[in-house]
């Protein structure tokens, strides 16, 4: 399950040497490698400058855009191909009725979601988010919208000042709350490794076990693109979204590669689609799902 | 070659010159479609239009897309550029060459749907083949007034029913116009220019009601440094007022607003002078008049002259 993990302990370390621990002991194909580091992660914690030492250098060097997608909470702390540090800021609920709900989705408060990386965090200041979490068998799962899943509660827990949680990738569900004051997180996570490396991240209705939606970025931003594709297609176009439709790892994009082939190749897709191993594409294949 | 303004312009220099100001994505882009390179260049919204029809007429959007999707077959675990529905060609959301597709599906917040307006000028060539028609809603916003003021006095116009065939080139404009995409025809495919303006906000509206429900910062550089501010004053770091004081200049008027405050917590006698400059001089009222509130709570005065 999801953990809570407790350090003690009062040396610090500087992010180089959190970075360079990292780099050099943490295997993220390994949880138990990824928890080791909680140790130099509370390490970083009892480090209480460096994070406005970093965003104030920042600033200074008119950097504070750079290589940064997140929304506005989120603060890239260091960055490379195996893993990300990342400060986030949690606000409290909005008093102001013109920025309410806004606020409330940056932080995505109230959104059951599951992660497609390992999230090792920190509660670096305050008193932190509270957050209710679950797990659920990604392997019995085939991932689209309306699904019925087992989900099992987990917890109701709080990310407190000092404390660690552990979120598994593609495991664990987790629904945030706002704190009652603004609260900074500290994280560690993985970043895509390999090609056969699951991308996909999902939302839930907890209550009625449910898939109901997937994230607007990552693996949506292909299958969008796809879907644009189908839309304006040269024959170029079928070349390659017949490539995606059988060669790409990640099978919700080979599914709107399919969808996007109908349209132009008709039923001979959908032939091509039963085919396929994963039960996303093959089952909306079964379903019909192609028909306009 | 010699320009006009007696400097030597060779394209080979310029495009280097240009290519080392661009990000990764842009410098592959560039590379693979040379003819983008006089984009950074066009001045007016006319020139921009221009460019903007002539790289339709040349095919560039299916090209570009294939471009796209090549490599995500080289990379498994590349993500087109920019957010679901907004593919980003050239510079970012807010200035720069885009593709937009549009599909029938309302965004909803809590059962409503919600329109949103442009945080900037935007020039839009239909680029799918098959006709559509939107609803074009107006708003009447006041640049003399704060956002706050804005908000309240905000409501759409009835609306008007705009049609478009493949090919035409349609603007929207900043602070006026709120498309309502939701009805689009299926899969509704544009190349679009997106121009930079001073506007820090857009607002969401309700489409049933026509009424603003929330606002929301144009950018994320804008909400980044209230969240920025927030931290530096829950952690007390006080060395970073300097910086703080730099970003009043660069933010929306919340932005200001937060940084006033959080610079108050860190450095008593600094976050003072800031307030007396918001209460005498922040263009926005609402800025204004808040800082003049808490002067008062704090004991102290405006300084005219």
């Amino acid at each position: 399950m999801a953990k809570k993990i407790f350090q003690t302990g009062s040396e610090k370390i500087s992010l180089d040497e959190f970075v360079d621990y990292v780099r050099h002991e943490v295997d993220f194909s390994d949880q138990e490698s990824i928890l080791e580091a909680s140790g130099a992660l509370h390490k970083l914690y009892n480090n209480r400058s460096f994070i406005a030492n970093h965003i104030n250098c920042t600033l200074r060097s008119n950097d504070l855009e750079k290589r940064n997608f997140y929304a506005g909470q989120a603060i890239i702390l260091h960055s490379e191909k195996a893993f990300m540090v990342r400060a986030v800021a949690w606000l409290p609920e909005s008093q102001n009725q013109t920025k309410k709900h806004f606020e409330k989705d940056i932080n995505a408060y109230g959104l059951a979601h599951d992660h497609a990386f390992n999230l090792l965090t920190i509660g670096y200041h305050g008193s932190g988010y509270k957050t209710d979490f679950f797990e659920y068998d990604r392997e019995k799962v085939s991932g689209h919208i309306g699904e019925k899943v087992e989900i099992r509660f987990l917890e109701k827990t709080q990310l407190g000042f000092g404390e660690i949680l552990f979120m598994r990738e593609s495991k664990d569900i987790h629904i945030q709350y706002p704190p009652e004051e603004l609260s900074i997180s500290l994280n560690l996570m993985s970043q895509s490794l390999s090609q056969s490396r699951n991308m996909e991240q999902f939302l839930f209705d907890v209550e009625k076990s449910t898939i109901v939606g997937y994230p607007h970025f990552g693996v949506s931003n292909s299958t969008s693109l796809i879907d644009l594709a189908g839309t304006i297609a040269d024959e170029n176009t079928l070349d390659l979204l017949q490539f995606l439709a059988i060669k790409h790892s990640d099978p919700r994009t080979r599914l709107h590669a399919f969808k996007a082939l109908y349209r132009h190749l008709g039923e001979s897709v959908i032939e091509e689609t039963r085919k396929d191993t994963h039960r996303l594409v093959n089952e909306a294949a079964m379903r019909y799902e192609f028909k306009p | 070659m010699v320009t006009e303004g007696g400097g030597i312009s060779c394209p080979l220099i310029n495009l280097v010159v240009q290519m080392t100001q661009l990000n990764r994505h842009e410098q592959e882009t560039l590379l693979a479609f040379p003819l983008l390179k006089d984009l950074p260049g066009l001045k007016s919204q006319d020139e921009r239009d221009a460019f903007l029809l002539r790289l339709y007429e040349s095919g560039f959007v299916c090209a570009f897309t294939n471009f796209v999707l090549h490599k995500m077959l080289e990379d498994h675990t590349f993500f087109p550029f920019g957010s679901e529905g907004v593919f980003i060609v050239m510079g970012g959301p807010n200035q720069g060459l885009i593709i937009r597709s549009f599909s029938p599906s309302p965004k909803t917040l809590e059962g409503t749907t919600i329109l949103h307006s442009q945080s900037n000028d935007v020039s839009m060539v239909l680029v799918s083949k098959e006709s559509i028609s939107f609803t074009n809603y107006t708003y009447d916003y006041d640049t003399g007034l704060s956002v706050y003021e804005n908000f309240k006095r905000q409501s759409l116009d009835e609306g008007a029913l705009v049609r478009l065939d493949q090919g035409k080139l349609i603007r929207i404009q900043a602070n006026r116009d709120v498309g309502d995409y939701s009805a689009i025809t299926k899969s509704a495919v544009f190349l679009a220019v997106t121009t930079k303006t001073d506007c820090k906000y857009t607002f969401a509206f309700d489409k049933e009601t026509r009424l603003p429900l929330q606002t929301i910062d144009a950018t994320n550089h804008d909400t980044r440094i209230e969240y920025i501010s927030r931290v530096f004053a829950a952690l007390q770091f006080k060395e970073a007022v300097p910086e703080m004081l730099k970003l009043l200049s660069s933010s929306s008027a919340s932005g200001r607003w937060r940084l006033a405050r959080d610079i108050l917590s860190l450095d008593n006698e600094t976050g003072k002078e800031v307030i007396r400059d918001l209460a005498k001089n922040d263009f926005d009222d609402q800025v204004r008049s808040v800082a003049k509130r808490s002067l008062a709570l704090l004991g102290l005065e405006v300084k005219h002259g």
